[in-house]
């Protein structure tokens, strides 16, 4: 995935000026950044959420996005939320049934496939919205701070369910978070960005090496 | 959870109920001059001659097709303009003072003057209208901007269609307030539709029967005629209310 030449401006703060960033294939690129610097607007921008100036190569691309809030319809059951975004892509309603099955299995939930999202736990909820971007058949996955707020075991649980969709489905994954551990357990690529959308470090993850992320891990405190 | 229930649906309305009651008993007691405070018992025995009388219904289904008629009219038109409103704002500038200045009319007024204008057939119909639309635009306007925009912008991301956005996000997250809205509004309108056709002397109505009571000084029969008002505008709601219930399931 390519951007080029990307400016974003909100009135006179300039969020990103002439802004490129290349993004490796079936790999998780993570986005590290403090609030404000503008990990969420980069996101809004691939998915098209929001005006830029500036190329992107995914224009028609589709997208899954996983937000912090999970921005499920509340008058739609689990099921119905996952059908929601499949409707518009072109699969009989046999296969969109099966997709739903198959997900809902994967994500521990199909025994509450008929429950409403007031029904659920919000881990529960965090859960269909991690089936729903892996149901939807896009390349490209966004994800802004889909862990924030979830206590430290609940967290576990929801990265090994993202662990296990992401190894059964790899998709060209951009994490935004402002958590650097996190960052240092999912990412392949570990990008830190400071204000203006300069970037303060571009680091690939070739191993797990201890004393590698150990060395990372302090960089990244000192940048940030 | 169940007895809170209990509570709030039973035994709260009926010491609501069993304390009206009991203060016209008392002050019927107190006044004891029927042609004022007439007694329950008064009221209750006139109410059942009423349903004996074929004038009764025909008065009934006269004002319940005004109210319907009129309530149908500024319900279509409020909702299209709420909708176009939504993608057009200047739209909602346009109406916006017009809506505030049509809801500071007082109601007599409004009455007194489409009586003039009118015939007394037509008049109720313009006045149910004039008086609920507003009420009904602006709340149906504000429950469609009100649509939450994170839902918004996650459909859009995943690329769903304008169709599947309008059936499973706009309609059902706008639905709630949309009958809320509906509900008080039609009983609102049965009132305002009965208080014209006092005043318009409209031909096979509940006002003029009302009319024809105070009349005659009939008081206890003119409370009757109030009992029934409150009947229908009761069943009314609870119409409303049922289709709610039955539509919006996500709900309970």
């Amino acid at each position: 995935m390519k951007l080029t030449s990307i400016t974003k401006r909100y009135d006179d703060n300039t969020v990103f000026d002439n802004f490129n960033l290349t993004i490796q294939d079936n790999k998780i690129t993570c986005i590290l950044g403090k609030s404000g610097c503008g990990k969420t607007t980069l996101l809004n921008i691939i998915a098209h959420l929001t005006d830029y100036q500036g190329k992107t190569d995914v224009e028609n691309e589709k997208i899954s996005y996983i937000f912090q809030n999970q921005r499920l319809l509340n008058n739609l059951t689990v099921a119905g939320n996952l059908r929601y975004v499949l409707k518009n892509c072109n699969f009989s309603s046999n296969e969109i049934e099966e997709k739903i099955n198959d997900i809902l299995k994967l994500v521990k939930l199909k025994e509450n496939k008929h429950m409403y999202p007031k029904q659920l736990s919000g881990g529960m909820a965090q859960r269909v919205s991690l089936a729903r971007a892996f149901v939807y058949p896009s390349k490209i996955l966004l994800m802004d701070e889909p862990f924030k707020g979830l206590d430290i075991s609940l967290k576990k649980h929801i990265i090994k369910i993202f662990q296990d969709l992401f190894n059964n489905d790899k998709k060209t994954t951009i994490f935004v978070t402002h958590d650097i551990e996190e960052a240092l357990l999912l990412a392949d690529r570990i990008i830190v960005l400071g204000d203006g959308g300069i970037i303060l470090l571009d680091k690939e993850l070739e191993s797990r090496d201890d004393a590698l992320i150990s060395n990372l891990r302090r960089n990244i405190y000192k940048i940030m | 959870m169940k007895t809170n229930k209990l509570y709030k649906n039973i035994i709260y309305p009926v010491i609501s109920l069993g304390l009206l009651i009991l203060i016209w008993f008392v002050t019927a007691k107190v006044v004891d001059i029927e042609l004022i405070i007439p007694s329950i018992s008064a009221t209750v025995k006139e109410f059942f001659a009423l349903l004996g009388q074929k004038q009764f219904y025909s008065a009934i289904l006269g004002t319940l097709n005004r109210t319907l008629i009129s309530f149908l009219l500024a319900f279509i038109m409020a909702i299209a303009l709420a909708i176009i409103s939504a993608f057009l704002p200047f739209l909602n500038k346009l109406l916006s003072p017009i809506v505030t200045v049509v809801r500071a009319i007082p109601t007599m007024s409004l009455i007194l003057l489409t009586i003039i204008w009118l015939n007394p057939q037509t008049s109720p119909l313009l006045i149910g209208f004039v008086i609920v639309f507003p009420i009904m635009y602006s709340s149906f306007y504000t429950a469609i901007i009100s649509v939450d925009n994170d839902l918004i912008q996650m459909s859009k991301a995943y690329n769903v269609s304008k169709k599947d956005m309008v059936l499973s996000l706009y309609l059902p997250n706008i639905a709630p307030s949309f009958f809320d809205t509906v509900r008080s509004t039609i009983s609102l309108n049965l009132k305002i539709i009965i208080s014209a056709e006092v005043l318009a002397q409209t031909k096979i109505s509940m006002g003029v029967m009302m009319q024809m009571s105070k009349a005659y000084l009939e008081t206890a029969q003119l409370l009757a005629w109030t009992l029934v008002a409150i009947i229908l505008s009761y069943l009314l709601e609870i119409i409303v209310y049922s289709i709610k219930k039955a539509t919006i399931r996500w709900e309970k």
